[in-house]
């Protein structure tokens, strides 16, 4: 197990912001030249990339509750808490008019994503999946934005965490982790009815699930359970099996599982796992049915107690511990790749592919909503 | 012990997960009231220590338990209330979220939780 604290590949940055303000989300922004951060009280500023504060952003945003998500797409900013959603069209130079406009929904959420069109996502929990977007045939009482609650007639799913697969034309394809309930995926399109396939066991506690990262297959993705099991699915859209992948030295606490393709991040309480092409390797046990239990890996682990992380494109890895952001440079991280130890997975499962190929078509119940206030 | 958070009531109630025992359930109270665990309105909020984590006390995956204040001679009930993220009914709208900043702040100061649980906590994470 490495240590963050000597290793070159990790920076410690935007030392000022952090102590200025208690910092609980960081992130990639609209611009590719700013960060995002998100404050335990409310707040959302940006920095640039060598972290001078751009306080010249006429925007100033304060919720009440500690930012867990922030989102960008189509000119728009969406910010989440435990407590509140909050949507704000960004300043433009020839649009001052809209420049502070915005809306506040009551009900936290678990984060936010953009989809593919011009609106977001957000796992409300136990109370169904959320699309906020700009619907610009209805005028309700603020004229900004319509909310779209979804969530099964039948029995629970939580919904926890959210990625947008490939497109579909305009459509998204979203993949759920819906803890004990298990996985759940469907095509979206915005405003429109929509269907979720559900499967899983409650053997397995899915709380993340991310994008494989990987150009050629587009719709793979990462399932994370909270016991660290890792979970790679090759074609969420026609092909549903995969394996259960436990490594010994995953342990404590899973967080959160990001991928860039290449490389695959895992956070837990305990450590900074990075695995090295984990989807080739796992393909080729699904597809010639091989029996052999145990594969080696690639992979390198750095110990460390963090809160969440984050992408920023492809070149870093943004992760926030409780008094400091630290940056991981991925391209260094990828010249180092011959340096990456070898592990064996402790145990391949495959019979997690019987019960989690077993589909349900679950019905989901949807109902529009107004924003309780305008900002 | 109400049945009602022991599955005697509704499915939106929440619940106490069945590998909680009564005793972990009392424990969860009395940590709580040893370490003045109270927001504004003397409402307990309680957690169960798991090694780096907490367990979760709900079916819900919930991991702190809430024990509204009573006054006597009504005993306390408490049932797992947290994080469990969900859309405010419309006669809640407005209403701040719990467990309060305060309680999570308390619990890192009597060592119940960490500084990085406490983060998580108070993002609606599981830790």
């Amino acid at each position: 197990m490495g240590t963050f604290n000597t290793d070159p590949r990790f920076s410690h940055c935007w030392e000022t912001i952090v102590e200025r303000n208690d910092i609980s989300w960081v992130g990639p922004s609209h611009d590719a030249m700013k960060l995002c951060f998100g404050t335990e009280t409310g707040e959302v500023i940006w920095a640039n990339l060598d972290g001078k504060l751009l306080w010249e952003l006429p925007l100033t945003v304060k919720l009440g509750e500690a930012i867990n998500g922030v989102a960008f797409n189509a000119g728009q900013m969406c910010v989440t808490t435990r407590n509140e959603t909050a949507n704000w069209f960004l300043p433009t130079d020839t649009d001052t008019a809209r420049t502070y406009l915005g809306d506040t929904i009551a009900g936290g959420a678990h984060g936010v994503i953009a989809d593919r069109s011009d609106g977001f996502f957000m796992p409300l929990g136990v109370a169904g999946l959320q699309n906020l977007f700009v619907d610009s045939s209805t005028t309700n009482e603020h004229g900004l934005v319509t909310r779209l609650v979804a969530k099964p007639e039948k029995g629970d799913a939580n919904f926890y965490s959210v990625v947008s697969l490939a497109t579909a034309g305009c459509d998204d394809i979203l993949a759920c982790a819906i803890r004990q309930n298990g996985l759940a995926m469907g095509r979206f399109k915005t405003g429109k009815d929509f269907k979720f396939i559900t499967f899983g066991n409650n053997n397995f506690d899915f709380i993340d699930i991310c994008s494989a990262g990987i150009t050629s297959l587009p719709s793979a993705a990462y399932a994370l359970t909270k016991e660290g099991v890792i979970c790679p699915l090759q074609n969420m859209m026609s092909d549903l099996r995969t394996v259960a992948m436990r490594f010994p030295s995953v342990e404590g606490t899973a967080y959160r599982i990001l991928a860039t393709g290449d490389l695959v991040f895992v956070l837990t309480s305990r450590a900074l796992h990075v695995i090295h092409k984990p989807m080739d390797k796992i393909n080729s046990r699904i597809e010639i049915n091989d029996d052999t239990r145990q594969v080696h890996f690639d992979k390198v682990s750095f110990d460390m107690e963090a809160v969440d992380m984050n992408l920023v494109g492809k070149n870093w890895l943004l992760i926030l511990l409780p008094d400091r952001v630290l940056r991981l440079d991925l391209k260094s991280l990828k010249n180092t790749l011959q340096q990456f130890p070898t592990e064996t997975s402790s145990r391949i499962s495959p019979e997690i592919s019987d019960q989690l190929i077993s589909r349900e078509t679950v019905a989901m119940s949807q109902k529009h909503e107004s924003p309780s206030s305008a900002i | 012990m109400t049945a009602k958070h022991h599955g005697g009531g509704s499915s939106s109630d929440a619940c106490w997960a069945e590998d909680i025992t009564k005793a972990e359930e009392f424990q969860v109270f009395d940590d709580g009231v040893a370490f003045c665990i109270q927001d504004e309105s003397g409402n307990v909020y309680g957690v169960l220590r798991h090694g780096d984590s907490l367990r979760e006390l709900g079916t819900w995956q919930q991991q702190v338990a809430e024990f509204p204040v009573t006054l006597p001679p009504t005993p306390w009930h408490g049932y797992p209330v947290y994080p469990c993220n969900s859309s405010a009914p419309e006669n809640r709208r407005g209403e701040r979220m719990r467990p309060s900043k305060a309680v999570f702040l308390r619990m890192e100061v009597v060592s119940l939780i960490t500084t990085r649980q406490r983060k998580r906590l108070m993002k609606g994470d599981h830790v």
